[in-house]
This record gives structure tokens, sequence and C-alpha cells, in this order.
């Protein structure tokens, strides 16, 4: 039984080597992309649209909300990271369905990369937001003894984002996997419904973490302004 | 334990490929989105204003409207109280001819009455001058001078007065 899809090999080169993880990763991208263009080709601001632009927009109109609603300000400028990383975990998610395909976001490879691309981006933001003197004196804050907890604290929260991901999409499929070989008909369908169900959370956790890492990066100078503001 | 143990290449080729893929999504799927739906908000925002300003010029029209009217009525208004003062001129015009016309078909009436009145005291005079020789003829049995006999019965009858004469 194969645990990852890394041990999935479709072509070796010393010292290259194509996995599965990869593949289906880099086959999602470019599935996702060559998707986007082809139904933002025919976007209409009128009245009459498509019901792919409508489910389009709706999608967007709904992460651009559930990211305000977490307390960030301007969602729009977060919208294109984390709305790009939920649609990239659910639809990973979603492909299982596809007979031979085998979710990237099952490798700790994948689950990390995107967990570090978070762990890049919340200084990221949160330098652009405060600027990089204001955002680094947040480490030290309320007093120095702090840095070294913030600093761990920023490793092991990127850590639990990777393994958390990792953790269930692994665990999903190797729970279908183990009823495949017991009871082969009807139960391993309602166990892939339940795993569609399982990837969309995770896609929504994932998202919702990060996007909180990144409010909290960008407000961390607030409390003190509004102290300062109130009589 | 290799599968909780990351590829590194897997890791960085990943995590390279999806800072690229978050680029290009942002450049071909997010910002046309993003920017279509502003032109949408744009739109709705738009019309909404027109039709709040259309709101407006149909109260402002409304509230022109009804000083309109009011104005109508002030005049229509005045316009009956004139033509009811005119009215009462009318009457009142008419009233006072027919007093004045009553008034001097009264005279009139008066002065016919007088004249007629006068006319029967001469008449009477005459017929009771005629039996009164008649009688004193009869009385003397002599036949006086016709023109002396006038003469004196008519001042007799001129010294009782005209307001005496139907009694005579």
């Amino acid at each position: 039984m194969r645990l990852t899809p890394d041990e999935i090999i479709f072509w070796q080169h010393e010292p290259f080597k194509l996995n599965a993880t990869i593949a289906f990763t880099w086959a999602l991208m470019l599935v996702m992309v060559v998707g986007s263009k082809l139904i933002t080709r025919r976007l209409s601001a009128g009245l009459h649209r498509s019901r792919w632009q409508n489910f389009l927009e709706i999608i967007v109109v709904g992460i651009e909300k559930q990211i305000a609603e977490v307390g960030l300000s301007r969602p729009r400028q977060y919208l294109g990271f984390l709305g790009t990383l939920f649609l990239f975990v659910a639809f990973a998610s979603l492909c299982t369905v596809i007979p031979g395909y085998e979710p990237p976001t099952g490798s700790l490879s994948t689950t990390a990369a995107l967990a570090l691309c978070v762990m890049v981006a919340v200084p990221f933001f949160g330098i652009a937001e405060q600027g990089l003197a204001a955002y680094f004196r947040s480490y030290v804050e309320p007093t120095f003894i702090m840095l070294p907890f913030n600093i761990i604290s920023e490793i092991s929260r990127t850590l639990a984002l990777a393994v958390r991901l990792f953790g269930n999409m692994m665990s999903g499929a190797m729970i279908i996997a183990i009823l495949l070989t017991i009871t082969p008909f009807i139960f391993p369908i309602v166990m892939s419904a339940l795993g569609l169900l399982t990837g969309m959370v995770q896609a929504y956790i994932f998202s919702i973490l990060a996007a909180v890492y990144i409010a909290a990066a960008t407000r961390t100078r607030e409390p003190k302004a509004e102290r300062a503001a109130s009589p | 334990m290799e599968f909780v143990t990351p590829n590194l290449t897997n890791l960085l080729t990943t995590a390279v490929g999806f800072i690229l893929f978050v680029w290009v999504l942002a450049k071909f799927a997010w910002g046309p989105i993003l920017t279509l739906l502003d032109q949408r908000r744009d739109a709705i925002q738009g019309d909404y204003a027109a039709a709040e300003k259309n709101l407006e010029e149909a109260e402002q029209l409304r509230g022109e409207f009804e000083s309109k009217l009011h104005d109508i009525k002030v005049i229509e208004r005045e316009k009956v109280q004139e033509a009811v003062k005119r009215g009462e001129g009318l009457a009142a015009s008419i009233v006072a001819k027919a007093n004045e016309d009553a008034v001097q078909k009264v005279a009139k009436a008066e002065e016919d009455i007088e004249l007629e009145t006068q006319q029967a005291q001469l008449v009477l005079r005459d017929s009771v001058v005629a039996m009164a020789i008649g009688a004193a003829e009869k009385v003397i049995g002599e036949r006086l001078d016709d023109q002396l006999h006038r003469r004196l019965i008519q001042e007799y009858i001129d010294s009782i007065g005209p307001g005496s004469a139907p009694h005579a």
C-alpha cells in the first residue's frame, strides 16, 4: 500500500526524478491556469452571464468575504494568495474522483511547500503593511525575551499547517485504500464522498489559518495605536 | 517513515511552482474578475445614483405641480368670488331699477288718479249745478236767467270748497 504519491515514479533520470506529487501538482496548476484563462476570456459585465462566470463570481466574492471576516481590512490585497491557496487545495481534493489520480496534498512535500509559502507570505504582507522595522519590532514585544518564542511560534505553526493538511489528506486516502481491500463495494464510495467533504474543509481551514496569520502580522501595531488614540 | 520526511527537491519545486502559480492566476484570473466586479459595482452604483436623481427630479416636479395646482385653486376661488360679486352687483342694479320703475309707476298712477279725480269733480260739479238749477226752478216757479243762475250756484259751490262737492 502506498502512503504518499511520492512513491509513484513516472520518470527517472538521476539525479532528476518525476514522481506523482510533482506531476499532479503541475498538472493541477496547468489545468487551473488554462481553465481560468478560458473562463475569464468571455467575461461579461452586463446582465447576461454564463453559468461558469456566475459560479466563478460566487467563489471570488465568497473568498473575499471570508478574508474580510477574518479581519483583514483590504481583502483584495490578499485575495490572490489566499484565494489561490484555497482553490488549489480544494481542487486537489475534488480531483480524487478521477481514477488513477493521487492528491498531491497527500505528500508532506506539497503541504510543507504550501506552508512554506504561507511562512514567507506572512512577513511579506506584514512588512508591506507596517514597514520593516515595525514588523520585526513585533517579535520583541512586549519584551525582547519573547523573541525566541515568537520565532518558535512562526516555525511551529508552519509545521502545524503542513502536517495538519498532510495528515488529513493522507489518512483519508489510507482509509479508502484499507476499505477497498475489506469491502470493495459501496462503502468506499461513501468514504470517498466523505473524503471530498474533508478535503474541502481542510482547504477552508488551511486558507483561513493563513489569513489569520497574515491578519495577525498586519495588525500587530494596531492595539498600541488604539490605546494612544483613546483618552 | 520516509513518507513523513519531505523531499527537499519536491518541496522547493512545489513552492516555487506555487508562487509562479499565484502570480499567473493573479494576472489571468483574479485581476480580470475583480476588475469586472468593480465595473459591475460601479455600474450598479451609477444606476442607483441615476435612479436616486430621477426620484429627486420626480419629487421636485411633484412639488412644482402641487404648487401650480394650489395656484390654480386660488385663481379659481378668486374668479368664483369675483363672479359672485359681479352677480350680486347685477342683482342689486336690477332691484334698484325695478324699485325706480315701481316708484315711477306709482307716481304716474297717483298722477292719473289725481287727473281722474279732478275730471270727476268737474263732471260732478256740472251735474250738481244742473240739478240745483232744476230744483230752484221748481221751488221759485220762475225761470231765472240761466247765466245769472249758474254764476250764483258757482259762487256757492266755490264758497263751500272742492272737498264738499260730493256732499252737495
